[in-house]
């Protein structure tokens, strides 16, 4: 049991340690850079869930580039629709 | 760890090696999670385009969330990733009673997040924020809206990711394909990360939305 635990410790305890960041970041008075925290903060903890856990560190190219491009599509995909909603009407951009 | 590790079995006859047929199997389910990744985009797209027009609503809705039942359910998931993590580990070294035994904690990880989640949905069909009740204003209802289909399918998520952890430590115990090369315990662990960081997002988007002000 130990044995299976011990390499994967130290990714839990800094994703427990992002856990409590973002839970307090989400009462700091930062206004719209609360959501920016959040977003970065759970960035994080994904990044350590997929190098660690998930072994994209010890990888190969192939592999990351699969992991990666779907983020990449997400990112279109807002971008496509935000820049829509955020230009569609006069005064409409936040 | 990596040199404990116990040599991979011959591989299917259609590989060269084992490596290849591991390196085969997590490339496909990495594409897998990719479409995954869209799947959930689409509520994301939906969820920001209507943020931006009615972000008093959706700060209403979000804040009669309870972010400490949140705060516990990201916890229980995250600890049950680290369980996930540890189980492959011990596959690995062919420990099977560890491995059998971390796959049920996961499962019970999972389980556990489903009865708060279960418990927060019963509070909030309760207190009236069912959508289209037709008693809230038009942001709120859009927001719990999405608020339930959003946790909804992250939840039939979780139960898939529940009943084949189920399924498969019952075979490991079993002795059915227990083997040094352990695909598909590597691949139900990318699923279930990927379910997390799904969970991870969802979280603060859900229940973050006005609370400082």
């Amino acid at each position: 049991m130990k044995a299976a635990l011990k390499p994967h410790l130290l990714p839990f305890l800094a994703l427990l340690t992002f856990l409590a960041l973002t839970v307090g970041g989400a009462y700091l008075p930062l206004g719209p850079a609360n959501l920016f925290l959040a977003l970065t903060i759970g960035s994080s903890k994904t990044l350590v869930i997929a190098l660690f856990f998930m072994e994209l560190k010890k990888a190969d190219t192939l592999l990351r580039i699969a992991a990666f491009v779907g983020v990449v599509w997400l990112m279109i995909f807002l971008m496509l629709a935000l820049t829509d909603y955020f230009t569609r009407f006069p005064g409409s951009l936040l | 760890m990596t040199t404990e590790e116990v040599p991979l079995a011959p591989p299917e006859e259609q590989f060269v090696t084992a490596q290849q047929q591991r390196h085969a199997a997590t490339f496909g389910m990495w594409i897998f999670l990719a479409t995954e990744v869209l799947f959930f985009g689409g509520l994301l797209v939906v969820y920001s385009a209507y943020r931006i027009w009615y972000p008093n609503d959706f700060a209403i809705g979000s804040r009669h969330l309870d972010i400490v039942l949140g705060t516990l359910n990201t916890a229980i998931l995250l600890t049950s990733s680290f369980l996930m993590a540890g189980a492959i580990t011990a596959a690995r070294l062919l420990d099977r009673r560890t491995t059998c035994l971390l796959l049920f904690l996961t499962a019970g990880c999972g389980a556990a997040f489903l009865t708060v989640k279960g418990y927060e949905w019963h509070t909030a069909i309760s207190n009236g924020f069912w959508p289209a009740s037709g008693t809230q204003p038009h942001g709120v209802d859009l927001f719990y809206s999405l608020y339930f289909v959003m946790t909804g399918l992250h939840g039939l998520h979780l139960l898939i990711g529940i009943s084949l952890l189920v399924a498969t430590s019952i075979r490991f115990l079993r002795g059915v394909s227990f083997s040094p090369n352990q695909n598909q315990i590597t691949l139900l662990g990318l699923y279930w990360h990927f379910v997390d960081i799904v969970w991870i997002f969802l979280f603060p988007l859900l229940y973050f939305i006005g609370r400082s002000s």
